[in-house]
C-alpha cells in the first residue's frame, strides 16, 4: 500500500520547471531511492514534500494532502528529513540536537517547562532515555555531551539522522546521506538503514548519487531526468533500462566536452 | 498652505532620500544593515563645523575635506570591523553597527559637548516668494544639492565602468568574482560611497535642524524611507525619502507637531504589516 | 545534595549581606539585579531565539508606567500592579511579534526601534496620563502598612524576585521550549522540519522578553522612585544589548555578569563616568568582534583551560 503518493508534481523557479508533472508512489515499510543526473530535480521533490518549496500537483500522505501545509505541520504528520549540506544546531550538545527532534512527541508548554512538573512534563525523562538509545543506534552515544559543531563531518551526518529519527517519523526523507562519506562509513550507514526498516517498519525515501547505497539497499528506484520520471523498478531493472543508460551517458559526454 | 507644507516636506524628504540611498547601497552591496548610519550623518555635519568654524577653513574646502574624512571612516569601518566578522550572523553585524553608532555619537558628545551648535551655512534663511509660496534659498539649495548628488550617483552606476562593475557585484557576487572583480574591493568601495553619501546628507541636514550628537536619530526616517522604497531599490529609496518628508510635514501641520515623529514610525509599522511581501525583495527560496 | 548545599550557602550569603552591607552597597546590588532582569528578557528573545529586539526599554516603560498608573489611578497595590503591567507588556510584545516575525533581521530590528520611539513619544505627549517630560513619582511599595523605602527593605524584595526569575528562565531554556528557541536561532529550516512552529515560538520569545522587561521595569520604578520618559528611549534599548553582549548573549548567566560589570565599573572608576556611554560603545564593539561569547564565554573557556 502506498504511504506517500505524489501526483503531477511541478516545481517552478521563475520560467524553469525543476520538476515537471512528476508522479510516484512510495510503499510503506520500503526503502525507495530517487536518483538522476545532477540537476534532475531530486532535491526539489524532497523540498516540495517537506513544504519548503511551493509546488503544484498533489502530495498525499495516507490520503492527506501535504501541499499547502507549513513545514512544521508536515512534520507533525510524521514526515521529516535530513539535509544535503547538514543543518545541525551547531552550538547545542549532541543530545540536545536529538531532543529537538523529540519536540513533537513532547507536548508541554511554558508553565510545565518552568515548573518542571505536571502530567505532560513526565515524558521529558522518557524522551531523554529514548534519545540516548537513538544515539546508541547511530553510534554516537559517547559524543552526547559534545557540541554538534565539533563533530567530524561523518558523525554530523549520523547525528542528523538520529535527530530525524527522534521525531518518530512515518516517512523519513534522506537527501544525499552518503555524500562525503568514506566507503567504510557508507557500509555502516547501509547497516543502520536496513536495521531501521526491519525494526521500526520505517519508510525511507532517499536521494543519492552514491550507487553503493542506492543499489545495495533500495527496494525500489525511481529515476528522474530533467524533472520527469524516466524509469522505475528494482535495482536490476533500472540499471539496464536503455533510457536511464542514455541519460547518464549523455551527462558523461557533456561533462567530457566541458 | 498646502504648497507651503509640500515645499518644506520635499526639502526634508530630499535629505531623507540621501540617508536612505546610503543605507540601501550598503545593504544591497554588502548585506550589512548599517545601524550606525545616523551617526555617520551627524559626524558629517560636525566635521564641516569644526573645519569651518574652529579651524577657519573656507566653507567649501571644509565640506570637501569633511567628505574625504567621511569616506575614510567608511574604509576604517569596513577594514577594522566588518572584515573580522564577515562570516558571523546578521545579528552580530547589526550589533557591531549599533556599537559603531554608539561610539561615534558618544565620541562627538565627549569632544564637542552635548550642546547644539548653529551650522555655518552660506545662504540666507530669509524667504523669498515664488508664486505664492515662500521659499528659502537655503532650502532650495539643499534640494538642488541633493538632486545633484542623486543624479551623479545615477550616472555613476549607469555609465561609469566602476559603477557598472559594482552593480554587477551587487546582483551576483559569484559571477562578479569570476569576471575578475575583487569582492573585498567592492565592499570597500561601497562603504566609501555610502559613507560619503551619509556625510553629504549630514551637511545638508545640519542647516535644517540644530547640530547635536543625537542628530543621528534622523536615520530612522531614512530607514523608513528605505522600507517604503523596497529596501534594495535605489530609486525606491529616493521616492521613499520624499514620501516620508511629505507625510511628516503634513502630519506636523494638520495633526500635531508633537506627534509627527510618532506618525512616521506608525507608517513604518503599518507598511510592514500591510505589505511586507510587496516591500521585501522577491523572497528567494532558501536552498537546502 | 550539591544543589541543596548551593542553595543553603546562597541563603546565608543573602542574609549576611542584608545585615552587613551598607545602604549604598545594597542599592547597587538591587540596581544590578534590576538591570539583569531587564537584560534577561533580551537574552531570551535575542540571545537565545535570535530575534533582534530594540524594544526592551519600551517594555520596561510599559511595566514601570503601567504599574505606577494602576497603583495611583486605580488604587491597585504595587504587589499586584507590577505583575499585571508585566502581563500587559507581554500581550503587547506578542502582538508586536506577530507581524514583525514574518519578516527577517533588519525589518524586525526596525519595527522594534519604531515601537520604542512610539512608546517614548506617547509618554512625552500624553501629559494628562503620564505628566509628560515632568515625570511621574513612584509611590513606595508597602508591606503590612509599612512603606519599604530603604535599599535594605527593597533588597529583601528585589533580590529574591530576581533569583526566582533567573531560576525559572534557566529551567525554561533547558526545556522543550528553550530548545526550540535555540534551534530556531541556529537553523530555522531544520527546526521547522522537526516540527517546531517558527511563528509560535518567535512570538512566544517576544512575549517572554516583554514580560521580563515589564517586571524589570516595575522593579526599576520602585528602586529609583521616579519615572521619566527620557530614560526609555532607543539608546536605553541599545544599552540592554550592551549588557547581554558583554555578559554573553545566549547564557542566562550572561545577563547577570553583564549587568554587574556595566553597573559596577563606572561606580569603581569615577574618572570614567563622564565617558560612560562612550566606554559602553567600545565594550560592545570589542566584545562582539573579539569575544562574541561575552564574559560567560570567557569564564567557560578559562574553566576548560584550567581543567586540561
Amino acid at each position: 500500500m502506498a504511504l506517500l503518493s505524489v501526483r503531477e508534481l511541478t516545481v517552478r523557479f521563475g520560467g524553469l520547471r525543476a520538476v515537471d508533472g512528476f508522479s510516484m508512489d512510495v510503499t510503506a515499510g520500503r526503502i525507495h531511492s530517487l536518483i538522476g543526473p545532477n540537476g534532475a530535480g531530486k532535491t526539489s521533490v524532497i523540498n516540495a514534500i517537506t513544504g519548503l518549496y511551493p509546488a503544484a500537483g498533489s502530495i498525499r500522505l495516507d490520503g492527506r494532502e501535504l501541499l499547502g501545509r507549513a513545514p512544521h505541520a508536515i512534520a507533525e504528520l510524521g514526515v521529516t528529513r535530513t539535509f544535503q549540506n547538514v543543518e545541525l544546531f551547531a552550538d547545542m550538545s549532541v543530545l540536545d540536537n536529538v531532543l529537538v527532534g523529540a519536540h513533537r512527541r513532547l507536548r508541554y508548554g511554558v508553565l510545565a517547562g518552568t515548573l518542571q512538573a505536571g502530567p505532560r512534563w513526565r515524558r521529558e525523562g522518557q524522551e531523554r532515555r529514548r534519545a540516548e538509545e537513538i544515539l546508541e543506534t547511530v553510534g554516537l552515544a559517547d559524543e552526547r555531551a559534545r557540541e554538534a559543531g565539533d563533530l567530524t563531518f561523518g558523525k554530523q551526518r549520523r547525528l542528523e539522522l538520529a535527530r530525524a529519527l527522534a521525531t518518530g517519523p512515518r516517512l523519513l526523507l534522506l537527501d544525499e546521506p552518503a555524500a562525503g562519506m568514506t566507503a567504510a562509513e557508507i557500509g555502516g550507514l547501509n547497516t543502520i538503514l536496513l536495521a531501521l526498516r526491519a525494526r521500526e517498519a520505517l519508510t525511507i525515501l532517499l536521494v543519492d548519487h552514491v550507487m553503493q547505497v542506492v543499489m545495495e539497499i533500495s527496494d525500489t528506484i525511481t529515476v528522474l531526468h530533467y524533472g520527469r520520471k524516466i524509469a522505475e523498478g528494482s535495482a536490476e531493472r533500472v540499471r539496464t533500462d536503455p533510457e536511464v543508460v542514455r541519460a547518464y551517458l549523455g551527462e558523461g559526454r557533456r561533462r567530457a566536452r566541458a | 498652505m498646502l504648497f507651503q507644507v509640500l515645499a518644506s516636506g520635499i526639502t526634508a524628504g530630499a535629505v531623507y532620500a540621501l540617508v536612505a540611498l546610503a543605507f540601501v547601497l550598503i545593504y544591497k552591496g554588502t548585506r550589512v544593515v548599517n545601524f550606525g548610519q545616523g551617526e555617520q550623518v551627524m559626524l558629517g555635519g560636525y566635521l564641516v563645523l569644526v573645519l569651518n568654524t574652529f579651524a577657519g577653513l573656507p566653507f567649501w574646502l571644509a565640506v570637501v575635506l569633511a567628505l574625504g574624512l567621511a569616506g575614510l571612516l567608511g574604509v576604517l569601518i569596513e577594514f577594522l570591523v566588518l572584515r573580522r566578522i564577515i562570516a558571523s550572523s546578521p545579528l552580530t553585524k547589526i550589533i557591531a553597527m549599533l556599537a559603531i553608532g554608539l561610539i561615534l555619537r558618544e565620541g562627538v558628545r565627549a569632544v564637542m559637548g552635548p550642546n547644539a551648535y548653529p551650522f555655518p551655512f552660506l545662504l540666507s534663511p530669509a524667504p523669498i516668494e515664488v508664486g505664492g509660496v515662500l521659499l528659502t534659498p537655503a532650502n532650495v539649495a539643499i534640494v538642488v544639492a541633493a538632486l545633484g548628488v542623486m543624479a551623479l550617483f545615477y550616472l555613476f552606476f549607469r555609465f561609469a565602468r566602476l559603477g557598472k562593475a559594482l552593480r554587477a557585484a551587487c546582483e551576483n557576487r559569484v559571477a562578479a568574482s569570476l569576471m575578475g572583480i575583487s569582492v573585498p574591493f567592492v565592499f570597500t568601495t561601497i562603504w566609501v560611497l555610502g559613507s560619503v553619501l551619509a556625510g553629504v546628507a549630514g551637511v545638508l541636514l545640519a542647516p535644517l535642524v540644530t547640530l547635536t550628537p543625537d542628530m543621528g536619530l534622523v536615520a530612522i526616517k531614512g530607514w523608513v524611507a528605505a522600507v517604503i522604497g523596497g529596501f534594495t531599490s535605489l530609486p525606491g529609496a529616493v521616492v521613499g525619502g520624499v514620501v516620508v518628508g511629505v507625510v511628516e510635514t503634513l502630519s506636523g501641520s494638520y495633526v500635531s507637531t508633537a506627534l509627527k515623529d510618532g506618525i512616521t514610525y506608525l507608517l513604518l509599522i503599518a507598511i510592514l504589516i500591510v505589505r511586507p511581501s510587496g516591500l521585501l525583495e522577491r523572497r528567494a527560496v532558501k536552498k537546502v | 545534595m550539591r544543589t541543596a548545599l548551593a542553595w543553603g550557602t546562597g541563603a546565608i550569603v543573602f542574609a549576611a549581606a542584608a545585615i552587613g552591607l551598607s545602604e549604598y552597597t545594597l542599592y547597587l546590588v538591587c540596581h544590578v539585579a534590576v538591570i539583569a532582569v531587564l537584560a534577561l528578557g533580551l537574552t531570551v528573545v535575542t540571545g537565545v531565539a535570535g530575534q533582534v529586539s530594540l524594544a526592551q526599554a519600551a517594555f520596561s516603560a510599559i511595566g514601570g508606567y503601567g504599574a505606577v498608573l494602576l497603583a495611583t489611578r486605580a488604587d491597585v497595590s504595587l504587589w499586584l500592579s507590577i505583575p499585571a503591567a508585566a502581563v500587559f507588556a507581554a500581550a503587547i510584545g506578542y502582538l508586536l511579534g506577530l507581524p514583525a516575525l514574518r519578516l527577517e533581521g533588519p525589518y524586525l530590528a526596525l519595527v522594534t526601534l519604531g515601537f520604542t520611539a512610539i512608546v517614548q513619544t506617547v509618554l512625552i505627549h500624553w501629559g494628562s496620563l503620564t505628566q509628560g517630560p515632568l515625570g511621574l513619582p513612584v509611590p513606595p511599595l508597602t508591606l503590612a502598612g509599612r512603606p519599604l523605602t530603604s535599599s535594605r527593605d527593597l533588597y529583601l524584595v528585589i533580590v529574591p524576585v530576581t533569583v526566582i526569575l533567573f531560576v525559572a528562565t534557566n529551567r525554561l531554556l533547558r526545556s522543550r521550549v528553550g530548545r526550540a528557541f535555540h534551534a530556531l536561532r541556529q537553523s530555522e529550516v531544520a527546526a521547522q522540519v522537526l516540527g517546531v512552529n517558527p511563528v509560535h515560538y518567535k512570538t512566544l520569545a517576544f512575549a517572554l522578553s516583554a514580560f521580563l522587561g515589564g517586571i524589570g521595569g516595575g522593579l526599576h520604578a520602585i528602586l529609583t522612585t521616579f519615572l521619566s520618559p527620557e530614560s526609555f528611549g532607543i539608546i536605553e534599548s541599545i544599552f540592554f544589548l550592551v549588557v547581554i553582549v558583554v555578559g554573553g548573549v545566549s547564557a542566562v548567566s550572561g545577563a547577570i555578569l553583564g549587568s554587574a560589570f556595566l553597573v559596577l565599573i563606572p561606580e569603581t572608576l569615577q574618572a570614567f563616568r563622564q565617558y560612560q556611554a562612550l566606554v559602553y560603545g567600545c565594550l560592545l564593539l570589542a566584545f562582539i568582534v573579539f569575544a562574541p561569547g561575552g564574559l560567560a564565554g570567557l569564564v567557560r573557556s578559562a574553566r576548560l583551560a584550567w581543567r586540561s
